[in-house]
């Protein structure tokens, strides 16, 4: 297979996992919160210190809207690439 | 696994800042030395893999889910811890600035845990297992460990941090990663298997 449709191939399949997430991933809290919710509660409840535009992999008001979290996350992956690429595009570059 | 604000504390939270700041310095001097630009794509699409992979939690008894980390899997690919940390780091920056994923004091801490304990244990679990147990036992135990390990270091910092009494944090964390570890295995070990099979010269250790 040719480079071009690895890359391609690679990426489809992330954009598929994206469009999938949403519906189908566990909500249960992940090994972290669980260990924190039989430690030590109280600490889950820290105020966080930003405002992320998409919190929790959705919008404000939109949570409920499973297309809008696969719209997060399909715009989390372009920035993904964009800033992966642009990251070794600068270290790779010799002068 | 992405620690949230709150849970480490602050000088603790600024040593781990410094000490992921070195690691990068070190893994873009690696990358800037053994890379050349034909691999910048395969990079840009695995580190977009990984974030959307890390979206997917899957349950794990005892009420609990996990997703996997991927350092492992980029460090296996590459042989080489410096190219997963760059890799997972892009991943966990995005997360912590624009998600919430994983707080923006603790990013040092999750970068800490997951990108450099998980792509150096994921490789040299790898490197040291595989002459003697074979590649795949040897991949499926070095992610395994990636995520296990990974999740005691996040233990000790929150015992140093005075969130999480040490044995406690230890039990709870180890015992609910080392199910999570599997996910990580197992899903590793699949898509090295993917591309051995499809493009062999893409894995480090074939060339």
């Amino acid at each position: 297979m040719e480079n071009k449709n690895i890359y391609i191939g690679i990426f489809v399949i992330a954009l598929i996992v994206c469009v999938l997430s949403p519906f189908l991933a566990s909500g249960d809290p992940d090994g972290l919160e669980a260990s924190a919710e039989h430690i030590n509660p109280e600490s889950l409840e820290a105020e966080q210190v930003i405002n992320p535009i998409m919190p929790d992999y959705t919008i404000e008001g939109f949570d409920e809207n499973p297309l809008v979290g696969v719209g997060c996350l399909i715009v989390g992956a372009l920035m993904t690439v964009a800033l992966a690429y642009g990251v070794f595009k600068v270290i790779t570059t010799r002068d | 696994m992405h620690i949230p604000d709150g849970l480490i504390s602050i000088p603790l939270c600024i040593i781990l800042y410094i000490i992921a700041i070195i690691a990068l310095y070190f893994s873009i001097k690696w990358s800037r030395e053994n890379l050349d630009e034909k691999y910048i794509p395969l990079l840009a699409v695995l580190a977009a893999g990984i974030f959307a992979i890390q979206s997917f939690n899957l349950p794990v008894p005892f009420g609990s889910s996990g997703h996997l980390l991927g350092a492992a899997l980029v460090a296996i690919v590459f042989c080489s811890p410096y190219a997963a940390i760059i890799v997972l780091s892009v991943v966990l920056i995005l997360q912590a600035l624009f998600f919430g994923d994983g707080g923006i004091t603790a990013l040092g801490a999750n970068i800490v845990n997951m990108a450099i304990v998980g792509g150096f244990v994921g490789y040299y679990g790898f490197s040291t297992l595989t002459d003697k147990i074979g590649k795949y036992p040897s991949i499926f135990i070095a992610a395994w460990a990636g995520c296990f390990i990974a999740a005691i270091v996040a233990a000790l910092e929150m015992a140093i941090s005075g969130t999480f009494p040490l044995a406690e944090g230890i039990f709870f964390m180890g015992g609910y990663h080392a199910m999570i570890g599997f996910i990580e295995a197992i899903i590793t070990v699949v898509i090295i298997k993917g591309i051995e099979s499809i493009r062999p010269d893409l894995l480090a250790y074939n060339r």
